[in-house]
């Protein structure tokens, strides 16, 4: 059986030949056998490519290695540019910190499209949310009924002269 | 409730509800001592009303 390796010719570059870093990558029992038989026998084509791709990843990062050392950078650098990396990172979240901090002073805008009911429809309304037991305020009205400002001050003046709403003191006083 | 049509009137309040058909975008700036004011306009059938927190009377049954 002929197996094609033409694909190692990336091990070119390396100064290793493909053959001893496959002796090197061998357990100690295979590399007897290798001394003993010589390197092809007893190896079947899928124990081949198995090493062929274990090779094909050591030479990639020998090729790394070489790139990064051709190109001037010392071990040094890295750890220079790890550190930046790091104050950089500390620098964005706490940009992301005061932006959120920024984002939440700007007040908020909503359209709200107010609805046009009868001022007997308002005022039934009205007095359905304060059946909830819950202190309300006229602005507070106004945005959840989507009501007219104006139209519910006048309904809850009308409500409090007949007795059905009251001023919360103790709101009043916190 | 009064209602004050006049020039120059004024409402002064811990909260005051508005509505109008413009609001200016709010102008930040430094009040009395350390506190921080915002300002801003109304244009267009402006109103304005001091607030009152209201809360339902409930009926008491005998």
């Amino acid at each position: 059986m002929k197996t094609n390796l033409s694909h190692i010719e990336a091990t070119k570059a390396w100064p290793w030949s493909a053959r001893s870093i496959d002796w090197l990558l061998a357990k100690p029992e295979e590399r007897e056998k290798s001394i003993v038989l010589g390197d092809s026998a007893g190896l079947t084509k899928e124990d081949i490519e198995e090493k062929v791709r274990r090779v094909k990843g050591i030479v990639q990062v020998g090729q790394v290695v070489m790139t990064i050392s051709s190109s001037g950078s010392e071990p040094v650098d890295v750890l220079y540019l790890m550190e930046e990396n790091a104050s950089l990172r500390q620098e964005i979240e706490q940009i992301k910190q005061k932006l959120s901090e920024i984002e939440e002073r700007i007040p908020e805008e909503r359209v709200i499209v107010l609805k046009e009911i009868s001022k007997e429809e308002a005022k039934k309304e009205i007095r359905q949310l304060f059946s909830s037991g819950r202190t309300l305020y006229y602005s507070d009205i106004a945005e959840e009924l989507r009501l007219d400002l104006e139209l519910v001050v006048d309904i809850c003046h009308e409500l409090q002269e007949s007795g059905e709403l009251r001023i919360d003191e103790t709101a009043l006083r916190a | 409730m009064k209602l004050h049509y006049e020039l120059d009137d004024a409402l002064k309040a811990e909260r005051i509800a508005v509505q109008a058909r413009d609001i200016d975008k709010p102008r930040y700036g430094k009040g009395t001592h350390a506190h921080k004011i915002q300002s801003t306009t109304l244009r267009g059938s402006a109103f304005c009303v001091i607030e009152v927190p209201l809360k339902a009377v409930l009926e008491r049954r005998q």
